[in-house]
């Protein structure tokens, strides 16, 4: 197995009698081809197709740089926004939070309970009257002013403060309904009358 | 001897300049001898051209590397072809067999045998040959490189390298038989 036969010697040396196909024309034609595109000689060179693969280098040149450029300016401009949202998610410490607590704490005592609840969103609490809590405007200041400046107005709106007893107040130019309105009384009495 | 060796300097000096005469002439000259050694690789004529006509492309690429004082031009360009050639040959089949054996008794071909047939009878035989079994025979029987040589050249045991081999030989008694000239 590990040495050569003596058969093996002689289909070796019959081997090296093998006809020749006569080829060496068509090879060397094909080798020049492919001698021209791979490695050109000044004197030889084909025009059309370098001018063609030097188009083609250049174009994917360029469409690989411009894709790289997209990515690095995508890359740039999403840079800072990850850090915003991993500076906002970032987990607080407590020491933090009992502080920002006792600040907002504060604030309660300077700032109107109107603000104070539009900084608890959070804190639930049962109102009896929601209504008397809403502030209500005055859209006829606010048209006054808009048509005095022609312009919208920059002050803030007058909000005037909600009245719940309607009850109680009295316009004295009216008169009461009395049990005599809705008394029939025919036209004839009604001229005597 | 001498000016044959001055030639061939001054065509590897030519094909080193890209000059496409050196280029022609070199070859014109190395294809008598290295054409068969492509042919042996191949399944036919057509197929032997293809992989000469890659092999001169690596040596006229490469000749950067050859250097004259470390070896002959003829056994650097054998070795590119055999290299080229066995290329071929891996495109077409896979070397990895799980069946290896260390040891396996040859079978006995008388040398009469194959002095009743021709070179391309003998030629057609090989070729009949599974692919990987033709790579091993070849570089075993006829380029003479020992199993371990082959093994690290295909990428392979030296087991899977006697495997092959033993199964060539009993495919060519087989074959030799089948043309009665056992």
């Amino acid at each position: 197995m590990n040495e050569r036969t003596t058969y093996e010697q002689l289909i070796a040396r019959k081997l090296e009698q093998l006809p020749l196909p006569d080829f060496s024309n068509v090879i060397w034609e094909n080798l020049q081809k492919q001698l021209d595109a791979d490695m050109p000689v000044s004197d030889n060179i084909p025009a059309k197709p370098l001018v063609g693969k030097n188009l083609l280098l250049k174009a994917c040149f360029a469409i690989i740089t411009a894709i790289i450029l997209t990515v690095l300016l995508f890359l740039w401009v999403k840079k800072p926004l990850i850090k915003e949202k991993i500076k906002m998610s970032a987990p607080v410490k407590k020491e933090q939070v009992l502080q920002k607590t006792n600040e907002e704490k504060t604030e309660e005592q300077h700032i109107p309970p109107f603000r104070s609840i539009e900084n608890k969103p959070k804190s639930i609490s049962l109102i009896k009257h929601p209504a008397a809590l809403i502030p209500l405007v005055d859209s006829a200041a606010l048209m006054r002013d808009s048509l005095s400046n022609h312009t919208i107005s920059t002050r803030k709106p007058v909000i005037s403060k909600p009245s719940l007893d309607t009850s109680t107040y009295k316009n004295p130019e009216i008169k009461e309904i009395t049990d005599d309105d809705y008394r029939l009384i025919p036209e004839r009495k009604r001229k005597k009358q | 001897m001498q000016a044959q060796e001055a030639e061939i300097a001054l065509i590897v000096k030519g094909c080193l300049a890209n000059d496409r005469k050196a280029q022609e002439a070199l070859f014109r000259h190395f294809y008598s001898f290295l054409m068969p050694v492509a042919m042996r690789y191949s399944r036919d004529e057509l197929d032997g051209a293809d992989i000469l006509n890659r092999a001169f492309m690596k040596i006229f690429k490469s000749m950067q590397t050859f250097d004259l004082g470390k070896g002959s031009l003829y056994a650097w360009t054998k070795r590119i072809v055999i290299n080229e050639g066995l290329d071929h040959i891996k495109s077409r089949a896979k070397f990895n067999y799980t069946d290896e054996i260390e040891f396996i008794d040859d079978p006995a071909i008388d040398n009469s045998a194959i002095n009743k047939i021709n070179a391309e009878e003998l030629m057609a035989i090989i070729r009949q040959l599974p692919p990987a079994t033709h790579a091993v025979f070849i570089l075993y029987a006829i380029e003479g490189y020992k199993h371990k040589e082959i093994a690290e050249q295909l990428q392979v045991s030296e087991g899977t390298s006697k495997w092959h081999l033993s199964e060539a030989r009993k495919t060519l008694r087989h074959k030799l038989e089948d043309l009665n000239v056992i």
